[in-house]
């Protein structure tokens, strides 16, 4: 099913070619037919077409955010891992970003950095860059932790020690030994980051602080469809369906994933 | 005149009164219609309008706190607290025009039972212009230099120069009567400290506050001493804020929680879905408020660097005429009114829509789209496309421009077809949107305020603070253009400068006469309009909703909305 | 232990500060202006004085030093003299720049509101989560289990304002069933108002107690699954010990060790993540309330509350990490 949803919206022009920004006076709030599958806008813009384009900010948001944490949580988890004095000020430094009330913090962020970024990059770049920032930066820590206790059960491993007694240097002791141990507890925190991501941009752009309305994403879209709940319910339950659908099913992906690598679930 | 004009009109409904009283004399007990239920998605934060000035807290306030004079629905002038209007004609008003003098009725309490007097008139004077007192509404009190009381129910506003329109301060609902003896220990830079005070005034309104909690709810209980025998007919007001303009309708329209909901600016289509269940009707009223775009002047190009948007660089190509013009002419204002705001706005040609004696009538008819006509003279002032990328140019000047507004659903479909249109007469247009926190606030240090345009093209709502037009035309005044000298804080955001204009306007602030005063107002209105530094795109209404159950409301647009809470009644629909 | 105990304080302390002037910092930093919200024909020499009289002409440092000197001297001597009976002396409290009140007392009177509606959809949601997840573990692979996974995963994965746009218009609109609107004001005195009160948070609970139900069902199941793995299990069937008495006395009670530090996490973070359920259904609580201050830049309250916030997620580790201590009594403390 999330292959389905991200080749769909990947390929969006192909699939269907009408532009979402198209304005058609003539067609406006139309139901759903054969010209417009699942209606059009008040400016008479197409919902499928909008729906597409909209999944690719919102999976494209929700892929570099995950990208940004990853690699945030990657970083600290390996060094505090292997190195011991590394250990106390980056786990105090872990605790601290946990101890940050995480979604006000985020609406400040955002709030108040939306105007002077978006003026520099451009509207559409400027939030997208703070927007994928500012959930990466907030979101990483859990993955550090994750991986910072896997990389320690790791270094006590005799084939680590072996490696580290014929003197092979940090450097390729992290890329040679470390990361293809840890890839599967990775894999798993990556595909949760995605579904919480994809949640995080949804609930900002709901609150009127994600992207700006003339740029659709999944969660711009539910948030006008909402009052179109009674006339027009489709306008609604697209884009919501659409975002439950991806969490779900990258979660599912998540959880799988984590079943069939984590010996210990096979028990019982 | 006006006066005659109230008499004749109040003179029915006596008659009708003292009919119907009689037979309903055990039903005309205050109180006896329970509970009125209002939904205001923006809460109430504070109930002293002297310390906030936004419309939420100054309505909220209006059911206590009452002014000498109100605006009705038509933005005639009434009489409230006052035996009359002072007019140059009934002597209220000096000749020399620096002098009002206003007569409190006799009789009117507080609702803790002391009387209202000419002193606490003054006192509210000296309350919002003490210094470090940060009052939200000085400027109602410019150039009031005194406020005497020659008898307990006698005011005397002396101002320090001519005034032919003195009726700023305690006329309409910013700035009512504060009790004398609540806020006597609140003056000055204690104002904000008075948390007690501000969270439940002492009035003369209908209502009492009970409970307030501020950004939340608000209760108010029937003033036992109100003026009016059997009135407010509700005995108490629950005012809840919070949600969203949607929840609001739905609670009213759809399932009957609420009695009346404000300011819902939805989609047409979405309140027209709304009102069909039958539950409540939607009520409009309209002022002065004005959706327009505004062009630019000045040359906003960065590299001017100090000279960026000032008025001694006139801009490229937006101070050629025929281009404001042409752009002017390619919108379909109509087609705009409708997919923006639908019943709730009404196309406009003028930027003064509002009373009808202020309404210019020579500009009817802007209003029909005309793409072929734009082409023409955009051709025939030179420019073309020459080098057929779609966009005309005219010695090296592009028809290129960015347009910018602050975020908000309506305004970015506005862009969207704007820019979609100039497209068609080959005019290329960038977008922007800016948060309405930064847009519309009025700090010097950010590049993207309304005041400091860097921009070509930006779009916003303004209207005139009460019906009389002078401050509000006074905007576009040659001086009052933002620069980095006043700290970009001026109103003229066009950067318009015409010395006939300001002539104009002189001639205004020193015509006394209705007549004439509205003549010249028409004026300057159509100056603005011709000259296209504005064009004018929607009036807007207020848009509110009230339950079928509800009776006496009159949406008023010009003063609260709630101004006659004290009529309201319950009906069987 | 209780050194333990103390280290964690002792290092709480530089954490929050540290929070404060980040949270600080980004606000007065920021563009935006708290006089945006007034109408335009307000002029703008009235805005600067009115600025000015918000101290907003104070250098930067000196309005931190004066915030932190309200948060930590004057608010605490005022709640003390409060509950004393004290008549209050004329200390500037912290004032919230939109109603010009004290911030603490806006929270106060939030406070009921956000307790009841989140703090019952919390324990609604625990209490269903519990027993789902030891069953589902219990059951593992079963058509129960697969139901309830399922359930979980569609939890996490509905958007809270989707699910309540949904919910709201299917019971009050169209059925008519409950409010849509809540009713802060609302006294419960009798019966009838006590119906009330059930019928206006009914939606609210619902939507907050599926989230809550489906992260810790998601938590139990596993650490369930982890536990009956282990050999004292099997040791204990050996001997003859009913399921009954494995499921509920040996493994139910040692994977409870993991969920209980979930849960006291949690507290906190159903305050700031409850922001979206109240303002969709107007419960206007502390959620509601950071986000009007927000939006109309209500600095003091904004950063009084985000403060609040990381005192209580610091307080919540502290105790996830004791309750560990206790429950558990391999667990050393270094």
């Amino acid at each position: 099913m999330l292959g389905l949803i991200v080749i769909t919206v990947g390929l969006g022009p192909w699939v269907w070619p009408l532009p979402a920004k198209l304005i058609d006076l003539g067609a406006r709030n139309a139901g759903p037919g054969w010209a417009h599958p699942l209606g059009t806008d008040q400016l008479g813009r197409d919902l499928l077409a909008q729906l597409l384009a909209g999944g690719r900010v919102s999976l494209a948001v929700a892929g570099a955010a995950m990208i940004v944490s990853i690699s945030l949580g990657t970083a600290l988890g390996v060094l505090s891992g292997m190195f011991r004095w590394l250990d106390g000020p980056l786990m105090r430094l872990t605790d601290l970003f946990l101890a940050l009330p995480v979604l006000p913090l985020l609406l400040i962020t955002v709030a108040l950095f939306r105007a002077p970024l978006s003026a520099a990059l451009g509207p559409e770049t400027g939030i997208f860059i703070l927007i994928v920032l500012a959930i990466g930066a907030t979101s990483w820590m859990s993955t550090a932790r994750i991986l910072r206790g896997e990389v320690r059960a790791l270094m006590a491993r005799d084939f680590i020690r072996a490696a580290r007694s014929t003197g092979t240097r940090n450097g390729a002791m992290i890329t040679r030994h470390v990361l293809p141990n840890i890839i599967g507890a990775l894999t798993v925190s990556a595909t949760l980051g995605v579904a919480s991501a994809i949640l995080m941009e949804s609930a900002l752009s709901f609150l009127g602080l994600g992207f700006p309305p003339d740029m659709a994403t999944w969660g711009r879209l539910l948030l006008d469809g909402t009052a179109h709940l009674g006339n027009h319910p489709g306008r609604a339950l697209w884009p919501g369906a659409l975002i439950t659908a991806t969490a779900l099913a990258v979660t599912w992906l998540g959880d799988g994933y984590r079943d069939q690598n984590d010996p210990r679930h096979h028990a019982r | 005149m006006q006066l005659h004009t109230l008499a004749f009109f109040v003179a029915p409904f006596i008659t009708l009164a003292s009919t119907v009283i009689p037979a309903h004399s055990s039903d005309a007990q205050q109180g006896r219609d329970g509970e009125v239920r209002i939904l205001y998605w923006q809460a109430p934060s504070i109930l002293n309008p002297y310390l906030s000035g936004g419309i939420k807290d100054v309505e909220a306030a209006s059911l206590v706190l009452e002014p000498l004079a109100r605006l009705n629905p038509d933005g005639v002038m009434t009489p409230w607290l006052a035996t009359e209007i002072p007019t140059l004609d009934n002597g209220g008003v000096s000749a020399d025009l620096t002098r009002i003098t206003w007569h409190l009725t006799p009789g009117l309490t507080w609702s803790d039972g002391s009387p209202l007097t000419a002193r606490d008139v003054q006192f509210t004077f000296q309350y919002c212009t003490a210094t470090d007192g940060a009052c939200a509404q000085k400027d109602k009190f410019r150039d009031l230099i005194s406020v005497e009381t020659p008898d307990d129910l006698t005011a005397v506003l002396q101002f320090s120069a001519p005034r032919p329109y003195p009726y700023g301060p305690f006329v309409g609902p910013q700035t009512p009567i504060l009790q004398a003896a609540q806020f006597a220990d609140c003056i000055g830079p204690r104002a904000p400290g008075c948390t007690e005070q501000n969270f439940a005034p002492i009035g003369t309104g209908p209502y009492t506050v009970q409970e307030f909690r501020p950004n939340d709810a608000v209760r108010f209980t029937a003033n036992p001493n109100y003026r009016d025998e059997g009135k407010p007919a509700f005995g108490s007001v629950m005012f809840k804020g919070g949600t969203d303009a949607n929840a609001a309708g739905r609670a009213v329209l759809e399932t009957g929680e609420f009695d009346y909901a404000w300011n819902l600016q939805l989609a047409p289509e979405v309140l027209d879905a709304m009102a069909a269940r039958g539950k409540g009707s939607i009520i409009t009223a309209f002022s002065t408020l004005v959706e327009r775009i505004t062009f630019n002047m000045t040359n906003p190009d960065p590299a001017l660097g100090e000279d960026r948007a000032t008025l001694g660089e006139p801009h490229p190509a937006l101070s050629d005429l025929a281009v404001r013009q042409a752009l002017a002419m390619a919108l379909d204002r109509d087609v705009m009114t409708q997919i923006g705001y639908g019943p709730t706005g009404r196309t406009t040609c003028n930027i003064i829509p509002a009373p009808p004696i202020y309404a210019s009538s020579a500009n009817d008819g802007c209003a029909a789209q005309d793409l072929e006509g734009a082409r023409a003279l955009l051709s025939s002032a030179g420019w073309v496309d020459s080098d057929g990328d779609g966009v005309r140019q005219r010695d090296g000047t592009h028809l290129r421009f960015t347009f910018q507004t602050s975020t908000n659903a309506v305004r970015q479909n506005f862009q969207l077809l704007a820019k979609e249109w100039w497209r068609q007469i080959g005019v290329a247009t960038e977008l922007r949107n800016i948060d309405a926190s930064v847009f519309f606030g009025s700090d010097p240090s950010s590049p993207d305020t309304m005041q400091k345009f860097y921009a070509d093209i930006e779009m916003y709502a303004g209207a005139s603070d009460g019906p009389d037009p002078a401050s509000y035309l006074g905007q576009w005044a040659c001086g009052r253009a933002p620069s980095p000298d006043n700290a970009w804080q001026g109103s003229n955001v066009a950067r318009f400068c015409d010395p006939e204009y300001d002539t104009l306007l002189d001639k205004l602030t020193q015509t006394a006469g209705l007549a004439e005063r509205a003549e010249i107002a028409r004026q300057m209105n159509d100056m603005l309009v011709q000259n296209y530094v504005v064009v004018p795109l929607v009036d807007r209404g207020r848009v509110s909703a009230r339950s079928n159950s509800l009776a006496g409301v009159q949406i008023n647009a010009w003063d609260s909305e709630l101004w006659n809470i004290a009529e309201w009644r319950r009906v069987t629909p | 232990m209780l050194s333990y105990a103390l280290r964690r304080l002792a290092f709480a302390l530089p954490t929050l500060l540290t929070i404060s002037v980040v949270v600080f910092a980004l606000m007065a930093l920021a563009p935006g202006d708290p006089m945006a919200q007034l109408p335009l024909t307000i002029p703008a020499e009235v805005r600067a004085e009115m600025r000015s009289a918000l101290g907003l002409d104070a250098p930067l440092h000196q309005r931190y030093g004066m915030w932190l000197w309200q948060m930590v001297v004057i608010e605490p001597r005022v709640a003390i003299e409060a509950l004393l009976g004290i008549e209050g002396n004329d200390a500037t409290r912290i004032l919230s720049w939109q109603t010009r009140g004290p911030v603490f007392q806006l929270i106060a009177q939030r406070l009921p509101q956000t307790l009841t509606v989140l703090g019952l959809a919390y324990v609604l949601g625990i209490a269903i989560a519990l027993p789902l997840g030891i069953w589902s573990a219990y059951r593992h692979n079963s058509a129960f289990d697969r139901v309830a996974n399922g359930i979980a995963l569609l939890g996490v994965a509905v958007p809270p304002f989707f699910s309540a746009a949904i919910l709201i218009y299917i019971f009050a609109i169209r059925l008519d069933w409950v409010p849509s609107i809540y009713d802060t004001t609302l006294a419960v005195t009798d019966w009838s108002s006590a119906w009330a009160q059930v019928r206006q948070m009914a939606l609210p609970v619902v939507v907050l107690s599926l989230q809550t139900t489906a992260q810790i069902t998601r938590y139990m199941r596993a650490a369930m699954l982890d536990a009956l793995g282990q050999d004292y299990i099997r040791a204990a069937r050996a001997k003859g010990l009913s399921e009954r008495a494995v499921l509920i006395g040996q493994a139910a009670r040692n994977s409870m060790i993991p969920v209980v530090s979930v849960i006291a996490l949690g507290v906190p973070q159903i305050f700031a993540g409850a922001i979206i359920t109240e303002q969709v259904f107007g419960v206007n609580g502390i959620g509601q309330l950071l986000i009007t201050s927000l939006q109309a830049n209500d600095l003091p309250t904004v950063q009084t509350i985000t403060m609040l916030l990381a005192v209580l997620i610091v307080l919540a580790n502290l105790v996830a990490d004791l309750a560990y201590g206790l429950l558990d009594p391999r667990v050393r403390y270094e």
